[in-house]
């Protein structure tokens, strides 16, 4: 019995190798569209930064996609929003926009608070010393920034990256779905879920090992 | 010189209004170490903070040489104001060589080469080459502020504004300082101070303009004046704080 897992999950290896690779592509796009809209949010949401109306608009944006949970993210914007605005989208592209939107929700908080956190003597220095708004925020306050969002941005990803099984529910032949697939034809879920369950926790490493090794590149404390 | 023409400022927190700067007019010549003195609260921080433009809303005119202050381009100022605040404000995230190469790089046409030595030198003048790959939580609070220094120095700005530069010093440190000045001052470059330790404006004196309640009450022009002529209660003050710090000690 042992051995015919052994040699289901062997034998299903391309398979999961595939499925995975669908997964990583769809995190690593969504990470990057999270952290870019996350940055754009938290910046203009940030006490410094903010402007009037604008701003205040982008805060209840950024609450609508904290408040709606990624699976109902997930059905408007692979069912609703084509079938209102007649357009056609594919499941890739509707993976990676509704996870990169229902997480940079949470990643603007990060910005957002951890612009607010870099004191006013930082922004004044800049000012002091002739930098344009746009180069303190580049050169002193984002990298000051970045360094303090990271742990939680950590946490987010891992987060984001768990979430991209939800997807497998609008087709896309990802890391859950492909062992779905599987286990339906085989009828053995026991060792093809506790090898996917497996392959996640690798990845999940993965990142966690590349968070800090970027969280001690960014901090300048050496402890 | 700098012209300072009726510059009041107002600041409003909830429903109350507090005039900091009072319709403030002085003329500040640029040959002499000038010493904004007064108790803390008087307004002499802000109106450094106005000459730097770290204040905007403020009323009245600031001139450099018939220039307004407030025309320059960020890149002007720069270049014709720099300013060290009480607690220097240096960049965390960068090594003492980059604090003062950022502002370089950043605002000048300067290649990679010119900087370094420009960065190189200004680092030597203050005695902080030995540091210039430390970062700030590694400095001492003298050798910081020799970096905050050396950081508005190197933009090479025509006037150089210290608020309460001796306040956080040790005495061998305020001494190194009250060089560090006197030399800058040699350089041409006109050197703007607040104070409220009369210990140091004593060691360091050229000109005074005492300031309170963010008026300006009296201008010495010698040190025997000063010490002498005056006999408000701001200038009682002062010297009895003096006077307090010399006995505790």
């Amino acid at each position: 019995m042992q051995s015919n897992s052994l040699d289901l999950i062997v034998r299903s290896l391309p398979l999961f190798l595939k499925g995975a690779s669908v997964t990583l592509q769809v995190f690593f796009s969504a990470s990057c569209f999270s952290i870019l809209l996350g940055l754009f949010f938290g910046m203009f949401t940030s006490k410094r930064l903010s402007i009037p109306i604008f701003s205040k608009v982008l805060e209840v944006v950024t609450f609508i996609t904290r408040a709606i949970p990624f699976f109902v993210q997930l059905l408007i914007v692979y069912f609703v929003l084509p079938d209102l605005f007649k357009f056609d989208i594919d499941p890739f592209s509707a993976s990676v926009l509704s996870l990169g939107i229902c997480s940079s929700g949470f990643v603007a908080q990060f910005f957002r608070g951890a612009i607010d956190t870099i004191s006013t003597s930082q922004w004044e220095a800049a000012h002091a010393l002739g930098y344009t708004k746009a180069q303190t925020l580049v050169y002193t306050i984002l990298p000051q920034a970045f360094r303090i969002a990271l742990p939680p941005m950590n946490n987010e990803l891992d987060s984001l990256l768990k979430s991209t099984a939800i997807i497998s529910s609008i087709g896309m032949m990802e890391l859950t779905r492909v062992a779905m697939n599987i286990v339906s034809r085989e009828m053995e879920p026991i060792p093809i879920y506790l090898a996917i369950a497996a392959i996640y926790v690798c990845m999940s490493a993965t990142l966690n090992i590349t968070t800090r090794t970027l969280e001690r590149k960014f901090s300048y404390v050496k402890n | 010189m700098l012209k300072i023409k009726n510059v009041s400022l107002t600041k409003r927190s909830r429903n109350l209004e507090v005039n900091i700067l009072k319709n403030i007019s002085c003329e500040i010549p640029l040959d002499r170490i000038t010493l904004f003195l007064g108790k803390s609260g008087s307004g002499k921080t802000s109106l450094l903070r106005c000459i730097s433009r770290l204040e905007t809303d403020y009323t009245g005119e600031i001139f450099y040489h018939d220039q307004l202050v407030e025309n320059l381009s960020p890149l002007q100022r720069s270049q014709t104001i720099g300013f060290v605040s009480q607690s220097y404000d240096l960049f965390p995230h960068l090594n003492v060589f980059k604090n003062c190469s950022q502002p370089l790089k950043l605002l000048t046409s300067k290649t990679k080469s010119e900087i370094k030595q420009k960065v190189e030198e200004t680092l030597n003048i203050f005695q902080i080459e030995h540091l210039a790959n430390s970062y700030v939580h590694e400095l001492s609070g003298g050798q910081k502020q020799r970096v905050a220094i050396a950081r508005a120095v190197v933009l090479d700005p025509k006037i150089l504004l210290f608020d309460e530069p001796s306040s956080a010093l040790d005495p061998q440190n305020s001494e190194i300082l009250i060089q560090l000045l006197k030399n800058l001052r040699k350089a041409g470059k006109g050197v703007i101070i607040s104070s409220q330790d009369m210990a140091f404006a004593e060691k360091i004196f050229e000109r005074a303009i005492f300031i309170e309640n963010g008026e300006i009450i009296e201008e010495h022009d010698t040190l025997a004046d000063m010490k002498q002529v005056s006999k408000s209660k701001l200038h009682q003050f002062l010297y009895k704080a003096r006077g307090k710090v010399n006995i505790e000690k």
